[in-house]
């Protein structure tokens, strides 16, 4: 038997040819309940979720309320600017990635939006790295500081203890950042029993942005670009 | 979209959902996924409308869009858990699309295996020479050369030959 692509093409015809004579005879796609039923997905979804927006919000409101209301305390205010300008960036920086997901244009050409996809991707790992990373020294002190002093009065900077405290935080804090590299990298694949923390364990190895890199440069072997 | 868009994309998509059932066959091993992944790809177009200018054939379109949908898909960058998507009444298309591009001929089923064993952009190429695109519009579709597509075609041609050969041998050897 020798078959060529030529008569696969052919015989593939003639699939195809059936496939669109059998599709004719239904309409379940694009029919007008199928359309309405997009748009409202399309209404539900907006740039950032409603409640990811509301929390967002009423996070930088406390958090705005504390900072008028402890002006005249440094150091409880320098706390909550640090918080502040962490949530901010935080926020501003996974509006403007879902904006920039929202705005790909999938009638591109597969090479160049596929690239395109693989630069958000890396760009998407290295805001997480950054936020999870920082977030462990910003979450550690500030936080822990600000949250007690607003919800139960007490000013932890006064607290004869606290530098102690701050120390052991500031290192353990500290340390967690290589340490989370070193066993992402270390024991990432026997660790991740879960998608979710396998994704986190790939971010912060930087496997995710190697195979990001390396699918970048797949899809220009394949255009012919290098 | 306005109304007459929707309406006018409605007939559109009707004409040419084929498509969306060929790249979904070529792109997901399973139904479920399938019907899963049409469902993404008409989403998509749906979405991606308003930006669709006329510039290149609707056919073309569509096929960028769902091709770019089913890579995604593929590399994990679009796949949703499956109880988060409402599954639409799309069984009777489904099983339109599972009736005719099943009951595959031993060829078919030998070149589906052998597409399994291609990476997403080679599914793709190999798809539109399939469907019968000359050079110039799979070039329009994938974003490379024409030239790049004729040599990649043949590269396609050798490397499906040799499959078949390797997959006859041991036929061969206990006829």
């Amino acid at each position: 038997m020798n078959v060529t692509l030529e008569d696969l093409r052919s015989e593939w015809a003639g699939h195809a040819r059936r496939l669109e004579e059998q599709l004719r005879t239904t309409a379940q796609i694009a029919r007008e309940d199928w359309i309405e039923r997009q748009r409202e997905r399309v209404r539900a979804a907006g740039p950032f979720r409603w409640f990811e927006m509301a929390v967002w919000i009423a996070t930088l409101i406390l958090l705005g309320d504390f900072l008028a209301g402890n002006a005249g305390q440094p150091l409880l205010f320098a706390s909550a600017l640090v918080l502040d300008a962490w949530v901010i960036a935080t926020g501003v920086t996974a509006i403007r990635q879902q904006q920039a997901v929202r705005s790909l244009d999938y009638g591109q050409p597969v090479t160049a939006l596929q690239e395109r996809v693989e630069a958000l991707r890396i760009a998407r790992i290295r805001a997480f790295n950054v936020s999870f990373l920082t977030g462990q020294i910003v979450w550690w002190i500030p936080f822990f500081v600000v949250l007690v002093k607003g919800v139960a009065g007490v000013n932890l900077y006064a607290n004869p203890w606290f530098v102690q405290f701050a120390l052991v935080n500031l290192a353990a804090g500290a340390a967690i950042i290589p340490m989370a590299i070193w066993v992402s990298r270390r024991f990432g694949e026997r660790l991740a029993k879960t998608s979710a923390i396998r994704h986190i364990a790939d971010s912060i190895a930087g496997r995710d942005i190697a195979a990001a890199r390396e699918a970048i440069e797949k899809l220009r072997r394949f255009a012919g670009q290098a | 979209m306005t109304r007459p868009d929707e309406a006018r994309f409605a007939g559109l998509l009707r004409e040419h959902k084929a498509i969306l059932h060929k790249v979904a066959f070529t792109y997901a091993g399973n139904p479920e996924d399938r019907r899963d992944l049409v469902q993404e790809m008409a989403i998509q177009l749906w979405r991606s409308f308003p930006r669709f200018d006329g510039r290149v054939k609707f056919s073309t379109w569509a096929y960028r869009v769902s091709m770019n949908v089913a890579v995604s898909w593929l590399r994990g960058e679009h796949r949703r858990p499956r109880d988060t998507v409402p599954i639409e009444d799309l069984e009777h298309e489904i099983a339109a699309a599972e009736s005719t591009l099943g009951e595959a001929s031993d060829n078919m089923r030998v070149l589906r295996g052998l597409i399994e064993g291609l990476d997403e952009l080679n599914r793709a190429l190999i798809l539109l020479y399939l469907d019968g695109h000359g050079a110039d519009e799979i070039a329009e579709i994938l974003g490379i050369t024409p030239g790049n597509v004729t040599t990649r075609v043949n590269r396609l041609k050798q490397r499906l030959q040799e499959g078949f050969a390797r997959l006859e041998q041991p036929l061969e050897k206990t006829a």
